[in-house]
């Protein structure tokens, strides 16, 4: 999933008739009281950036002349905010806000729904899950039957069974239907206004965005120019824009990679984690973590990838530098043909392994062709100088077992790499 | 002289194979494994691993299970091999390299 910066979501919504407040995206305090300028009344400055809780971050400002627009445009611009480096900032106009509302659309997922559903609170500003728990009488929902178009004046009979004044129902709800256009036009997870803004002179704005894509619909919209398309709370890592290449336009299987930490020691256990079967490798991550291990990575590789995908995310965990392991933790009668995963970690072992000596390595491997692909790995293994040790269906259940194999396996690595190094 | 390669894509790299290697090969390792392993995009003429069907077809039929290598280079005469894409992951390893690089 990637989540659209705040202007990029905006404009999204403007263009589905969606009001939102006057302003430009700037990338110098200059700039940045010039459009304060244009604008003429009060400012709000928020740094353009791809996470929640800008505002407690410093990442939001606020000022009443072009001035002070530039100065606080100074001390956002290349600040980190929640991790994030600060390029671009929205300057827009300051809302004279009277009330504030929500409108959003999810996907529940429950297998009761399975559909789109479009909710409306009279309490906009705060957590919609908030709202739900403390103040449920104020928050409405419809399922959206996909087949059919929402209409106008559904959205309209949603919005007056709260407490909407008459002379806004027809504003809230255009906003309200807006915010569905653009969830189905671009394929969205989700997409929230909160706050909707009514002001004091009646109007009803955009205030704030969160629109969500799913990764499937990126490859659809090349215009919205999305680099990295998972929401990961940080910039990623060169390491995970590359494995977003090797995914990008390769849908036969999933190949995920994400960078847990890149601050790795050698000796302190921290080791390359490959997962399959997402719940599975979870518990199997788990139970590593329990023995003290620590994890350089996330990766999983399920649905049935081609040998090919598998392979370079093997070797992806490996240019991750100083691991002192790598475990494929596969605790699941995996539903693919697991020997793509063999010859895959064959091909990638034989050239990672070659030159570290006592290397830890932990396979767990099960499911279709299992036995199949334990005699290749054996086979394909045999003669590396690693310390290899390779699983099946029976130790699915004792991912505990495994763990301690692993870290085992360390710990005779740690003490051989001392000796082997002469400290 | 440095004999000419008998080569094709699939969607995310290149297959090339040393046909004067092939010739001399007995066991053609490779079209058994993908026959076994892939989608049989490779038959036996003439003493040669080549194409049952045109490039196009083979570039979007191929599994990319990466087995004709790997048993050629294992039990064939070493003749054929696979160029993987990988996305500047080896610009990437070749910048960031240290003593513990791997």
């Amino acid at each position: 999933m990637v989540r659209l910066i705040e202007h990029q979501g905006k404009e999204l919504l403007r263009a589905a008739a969606v009001p939102t407040p006057m302003g430009e995206v700037v990338s110098t305090p200059k700039e940045a009281g010039q459009v304060a300028e244009k604008l003429g009344k009060p400012v709000a400055i928020k740094a353009q950036i791809a996470t929640t809780g800008r505002f407690k971050a410093g990442g939001i400002g606020f000022a009443d002349s072009p001035g002070e627009a530039a100065k606080i445009a100074g001390r956002i611009l290349g600040s980190n905010v929640k991790g994030f480096l600060v390029r671009k900032i929205l300057v827009e106009e300051k809302l004279s806000v009277e009330k504030e509302f929500y409108a959003g659309v999810i996907v529940d997922d429950s297998y009761k729904v399975k559909a789109p559903v479009l909710m409306f609170s009279t309490r906009g500003g705060v957590d919609i899950e908030q709202v739900a728990a403390e103040h449920p009488e104020e928050v409405r929902r419809t399922t959206v039957n996909v087949l059919d178009e929402l209409s106008l004046s559904e959205v309209e009979e949603l919005v007056r069974s709260l407490a909407v004044s008459s002379d806004l129902v027809d504003r809230v709800s255009r906003v309200a239907y807006g915010v569905y256009q653009v969830f189905r036009k671009y394929g969205a997870r989700s997409v929230e206004v909160n706050p909707m803004a009514v002001t004091s002179q009646g109007m009803v704005y955009a205030a704030d965005c969160r629109i969500v894509l799913d990764e499937s619909s990126v490859s659809k919209h090349s215009e919205l120019g999305i680099e990295y398309p998972r929401e990961i709370g940080r910039p990623p890592t060169e390491l995970e824009k590359i494995a977003w290449k090797i995914e990008e336009n390769d849908f036969r299987g999933i190949g995920y990679f994400v960078q847990m930490t890149t601050q790795i020691k050698r000796g302190e256990g921290c080791i390359g984690f490959h997962g399959i079967g997402g719940g599975g490798a979870m518990i199997g991550a788990d139970a590593l973590v329990r023995c003290g291990l620590k994890l350089a990575d996330y990766a999983d590789t399920s649905g049935n990838p081609t040998a090919s995908k598998v392979y370079r995310i093997v070797k992806l965990i490996f240019s991750q530098p100083n691991i002192d392991g790598y475990i494929l933790m596969g605790p699941v009668i995996a539903n693919q043909e697991q020997w793509h995963h063999a010859h895959a970690l064959v091909r990638a072992l034989r050239e990672e392994l070659a030159d570290r000596p006592n290397f830890p390595v932990v396979i767990l491997i099960a499911g279709n062709k299992e036995r199949e692909s334990i005699e290749i790995l054996k086979q394909g293994l045999a003669g590396l100088p690693a310390r290899i040790e390779v699983y099946g269906r029976e130790y699915v259940y004792n991912v505990d077992y495994v763990a301690q194999r692993m870290k085992s396996l360390i710990d005779d690595y740690k003490g051989s790499e001392l000796s082997r190094r002469g400290r | 002289m440095e004999s000419k390669l008998y080569t094709f894509h699939f969607r995310t790299g290149e297959i090339s194979v040393d046909h004067e290697k092939c010739v001399r090969c007995s066991n053609k390792a490779c079209v058994k494994a993908d026959s076994l392993f892939g989608t049989a995009v490779l038959r036996i003429q003439s003493g040669r691993p080549v194409l049952t069907t045109s490039a196009d077809d083979a570039k979007r039929t191929c599994n990319e299970c990466l087995t004709c290598e790997l048993y050629c280079q294992s039990y064939g005469n070493r003749g054929l091999t696979i160029r993987l894409d990988m996305f500047g992951l080896e610009k990437y390893r070749a910048s960031n390299t240290e003593e513990g690089a791997h």
